[in-house]
């Protein structure tokens, strides 16, 4: 595979358009997935910001400095674009209607695996939008404090607050669901 | 549910995650990215720089015709003369000023 920083300086010194394909083939299921544990799984709002955030990373690729991995510099892109989405419009949640999907080798995963994603993203929905977002970053992503103060553009503090109180509500959901 | 248990549920859901098939994403994606490349750079400064070229030919050639080229070469070298002076640079600069900020300020409201 190649690496992600090679792919960007041929988008950027050679105009490579392939080469931006290939960065959105190696990232696309990580931040799709992302998105839909965001959005409590709605997948076709989250791949319109998967769609946007890769738009916006083409749009502004001159702008990509190094200083940090480019899944987090997407991240921070699409964190931004899913805020933006938050405030401009009320959340709808879709249910789960079955579009399956594969690990990767291509297979067909079983329902078993595919519901713990789904009830994970609609336990979530209990957490305000930065908790979710914290959360799903720090215990699925294992990005560290820091990245995700980076990601968020929020304090430290405020990052360790939204995980802390986020892990706290998801228990209280979690703990009702089990006795449901 | 302890914080354990938490950490635990994530780690199964980050071990199972799945692979997003493309399902038409790439192709959807690509189709936006040509767009946003159309004009290429060659026609988005060169149309515009052949639009000028030729209006400027077409202005030589019915001023020559009309005879006023004459006319307008002098007038443009009395306008030229006549801004060196302080006080029409000063005008100039003045009115160029309040030019951009009602652009500006209209630009607001388009």
């Amino acid at each position: 595979m190649v690496s992600d920083k090679s792919l960007i300086e041929r988008v950027l010194i050679h105009k490579d358009r392939h080469a931006f394909d290939q960065l959105v083939k190696q990232h696309q299921s990580t931040l799709r997935y992302s998105l839909r544990q965001w959005t409590c799984w709605d997948e076709a709002l989250a791949d319109d910001l998967s769609q946007e955030t890769f738009l916006r990373a083409y749009q502004s690729l001159s702008k990509f400095r190094f200083e940090s991995s480019f899944s987090t510099w997407l991240y921070r892109i699409a964190y931004r674009l899913f805020l933006d989405h938050q405030k401009s419009a009320t959340q709808r949640y879709v249910e789960y209607v079955g579009d399956s999907i594969q690990d990767e080798d291509g297979q067909t995963d079983n329902h078993e695996q595919q519901d713990i994603h789904r009830d994970l993203a609609r336990a979530m929905q209990v957490l305000s939008a930065d908790q979710r977002a914290a959360i799903h970053l720090h215990l699925h992503r294992q990005y560290s404090h820091q990245e995700i103060s980076d990601i968020m553009e929020i304090p430290l503090g405020t990052v360790k607050t939204h995980i802390s109180r986020g892990r706290q509500l998801l228990a209280e959901a979690l703990e009702d669901w089990r006795g449901d | 549910m302890s914080n354990n248990k938490i950490d635990q549920l994530f780690s199964n859901a980050r071990d199972s995650e799945p692979y997003i098939p493309n399902r038409g994403f790439e192709e959807q994606l690509s189709r936006r990215l040509d767009q946003l490349d159309w004009p290429p750079v060659w026609l988005r400064f060169g149309l515009p720089l052949l639009g000028a070229i030729t209006g400027l030919a077409l202005a030589i050639w019915v001023m020559s015709g009309t005879g006023s080229l004459g006319y307008a070469s002098q007038l443009a070298l009395s306008i030229a003369n006549t801004s060196f002076s302080l006080p029409i640079w000063s005008a100039g600069l003045i009115s160029l000023f309040f030019t951009a900020a009602a652009l500006l300020g209209a630009k607001k409201y388009l």
